[in-house]
């Protein structure tokens, strides 16, 4: 399946750009997240995921579908 | 939905505008104002000359929709507003402003701290801490 990947803060550094497209072969968002850590230099960063503009929980894992819009958030910076 | 974020500082022309309008709404007692402005932190002996700020606008738009939502349940208000920029905003120069108003004092003072916090707390929001060296680093919030 098809996903988009966005990135932010730190980690738009560390993987390179903000947004890209990818075809995965995993099920879940636990699998997708194992996969990332074991190519990308990103174990060190604590991050948060949003599938399709909504937060999840740590310890859920949710089933991906193709289309999928999954963004990575470092702990948030504003003000 | 309430427009929250502006390209650019916000600029003390604006910040007058808004007070300005509320001088139709009678009711109101009581205004209170936050501004944040970029600092000029340094670090290492490298001064910060500006941050570059980027948003997930669509996750913190739904979140500052709730925010506004709770406030008013929260708090009497008779309205707030915030406002926070995007791109690169200089040292000195206005990036976050909250105006809150309601009948009384007390509740403005409660209401803006809290609604800071939110706003800092819960709304995907990052900033690029850039350097006089044009270095940067990903600013951390205390």
């Amino acid at each position: 399946m098809k996903v988009t990947l966005k990135y932010f803060g730190q980690l738009v550094d560390v993987m390179g750009n903000h947004e890209e497209t990818q075809e995965i072969d995993v099920k879940n968002s636990n699998e997708l997240l194992e996969q990332m850590k074991q190519n990308n230099p990103i174990s060190h960063i604590p991050f948060q995921l949003a599938i399709n503009d909504v937060l999840i929980d740590q310890e859920e894992s949710k089933k991906l579908n193709d289309g999928d819009v999954i963004a990575l958030l470092p702990p948030y910076a504003g003000g | 939905m309430k427009k929250v974020f502006i390209s650019g500082p916000i600029s003390s022309d604006f910040i007058g505008e808004s007070i300005a309008k509320h001088q139709t709404k009678t009711s109101i007692g009581a205004h209170n104002i936050f501004l944040g402005q970029v600092r000029a932190d340094e670090v290492d002996g490298k001064k910060v000359a500006a941050i570059e700020y980027t948003c997930y606008e669509e996750l913190a738009n739904t979140k500052l929709h709730e925010i506004r939502e709770e406030a008013f349940e929260k708090f009497d208000l008779i309205c707030m507003h915030i406002y926070h920029s995007l791109g690169t905003i200089k040292t000195g120069e206005v990036c976050f402003f909250v105006f809150v108003s309601a009948k009384r004092r007390k509740e403005v003072y409660a209401a803006t701290e809290w609604l800071v916090n939110q706003v800092k707390d819960r709304t995907p929001i990052y900033g690029k801490e850039i350097f006089e060296d044009e270095t940067h680093q990903w600013k951390v919030n205390s």
